[in-house]
């Protein structure tokens, strides 16, 4: 067709849905492009733009729909699942981490003194998580710069979702070795973290560091000098105690986060 | 968004169209398929003025058709793969521009539906005799044309007869841009009331 089919561009933008013969030059024509575009009722190539951005917008990945599908906010999902710097990283500490107590658990079936693994767990965590926190250490410090949270909360969210997968993790291991629930570890874990994590938020990596560790320390020379049996240090009654310690640390944390301001609870996105 | 930034838009999406291939329809359904993310464009600007013609004579909200011209593309993107051929590309799309403009105005008036339950538009040159009539319609439009008010008329030459832009066109009659848009939706108009009479 060398012709302009200029009433059939009439017709077209009328929604007569063009003769076949007739496509391949409307696809190729800019005037009649031109043409339909002008007479078009609607702005054509602004809902195009619409398209192509919706086509250009990345798809939230099977992590971030399980966060949002269990309740979590999409900004902090996203912020959780979009970090794949740190997700090597991760994967080796929690592998480290599970090896180090599964191990000890599988050859000694009955835990008649804590192997040195387990009670090693808790110095391990605090040291990483007071030395996730900052530019030098911290692969996705510059793009946690970038987000409303400050990196304070950025790492109190990293320590949730790393204590939340490792608490499951660890409940597997218990139900494969078939010892019931064993993890005993966890919450001194958890307390010598947010230890760690608050020191180093007030002072330094390395101060944070030293107060998780050192605590958890104290602790172990405590029980040492006691003479007690190891119910002591993973009995009930010390369990409640490393709860109640850890849930005192986690109200100061996030005390000291409202007074930074909790940005993504306010942008909500 | 101003006049000026959706006129950049649109000169933006202008430039990122490729040159059209002669490839046809199933083809370029092929290729959306399997995920080629530039065989999208090409079916828009094939299908995109004719589907939004219909959706905008389906109802009065401007915004309600390009949200439903915008979806159709989408859910033709998402389901591409769904597609086996076997019918017209074009029967495809308008079954799934019909659906979403539907659905949009449900969820906008709940129980009040502001489409124009009008009869299907004209299909001309599917068939050999429809050809035939297409070549009637032709002249039937240009009757139409030659009936219009004489700035109608004048706004429907500049632009579709002689290829001149929207801007030139303005500037030819002196007139500001957004009259020569009005004249010729209201050109479009007198049209449609004349072919359907």
């Amino acid at each position: 067709m060398t012709e302009h089919p200029n009433e059939l561009l009439l017709e077209i933008a009328d929604g007569a849905v063009p003769p076949v013969e007739a496509r391949a030059h409307l696809g190729s024509c800019r005037r009649c492009q031109q043409t339909l575009a002008a007479l078009a009722p609607l702005d054509l190539g602004y809902a195009w733009q619409g398209v192509a951005a919706d086509l250009d917008a990345p798809r939230p990945g099977l992590l971030e729909r399980f966060l949002v599908a269990f309740g979590v906010r999409p900004g902090l999902a996203r912020f959780t699942a979009t970090a794949p710097s740190l997700r090597l990283g991760w994967l080796l500490a929690n592998l480290l981490v599970l090896g180090l107590v599964a191990l000890p658990m599988a050859l000694r079936p009955v835990a008649s003194a804590p192997s040195a693994a387990l009670l090693a767990a808790p110095l391990v965590a605090a040291a990483a998580v007071a030395f996730a926190y900052g530019p030098a250490v911290d692969p996705a410090y510059e793009a946690v710069a970038a987000t409303p949270l400050s990196p304070l909360q950025a790492l109190l969210v990293r320590l949730t979702a790393v204590l939340v997968a490792n608490t499951a993790l660890a409940g597997v291991v218990d139900l494969v070795l078939g010892h019931g629930p064993r993890a005993g570890w966890l919450l001194p874990m958890t307390a010598a973290s947010l230890l760690a994590a608050l020191v180093a938020s007030c002072w330094t990596p390395m101060a944070g560091s030293a107060a998780g560790m050192g605590a958890w320390l104290l602790v172990l020379v405590a029980w040492k000098a006691s003479h007690q049996p190891v119910g002591w240090l993973t009995g009930p009654g010390a369990q409640a105690a490393y709860a109640v310690v850890a849930a005192a640390l986690l109200v100061l944390l996030i005390r000291r986060m409202v007074g930074e301001g909790w940005a993504l609870g306010a942008s909500g996105t | 968004m101003t006049g000026a930034a959706r006129a950049a838009a649109e000169g933006a999406a202008q430039a990122a169209w490729p040159a059209a291939g002669a490839a046809t329809d199933d083809e370029l359904v092929g290729a959306v398929a399997g995920g080629d993310r530039a065989a999208l464009e090409l079916p828009y600007r094939r299908h995109a003025p004719w589907l939004a013609g219909r959706l905008a004579a389906r109802t009065s909200s401007v915004e309600l058709a390009e949200e439903a011209l915008q979806d159709t593309f989408l859910a033709a993107w998402r389901s591409a793969r769904g597609y086996h051929g076997g019918g017209e590309v074009t029967a495809w799309l308008w079954g799934i521009a019909r659906r979403r403009l539907s659905s949009l105005a449900r969820r906008q008036r709940p129980g009040g539906l502001s489409l124009d339950a009008a009869a299907e538009p004209r299909d001309p040159g599917a068939t050999p005799e429809e050809a035939a009539l297409g070549q009637d319609a032709s002249a039937r439009v240009r009757r139409a044309v030659a009936h219009l008010p004489p700035e109608q008329g004048a706004a429907i030459t500049a632009v579709v007869y002689e290829g001149q832009s929207i801007e030139a066109a303005a500037r030819a009659a002196a007139v500001p841009e957004g009259t020569i848009k009005s004249r010729l939706h209201r050109a479009r108009l007198h049209i449609r009331k004349e072919l359907g009479s």
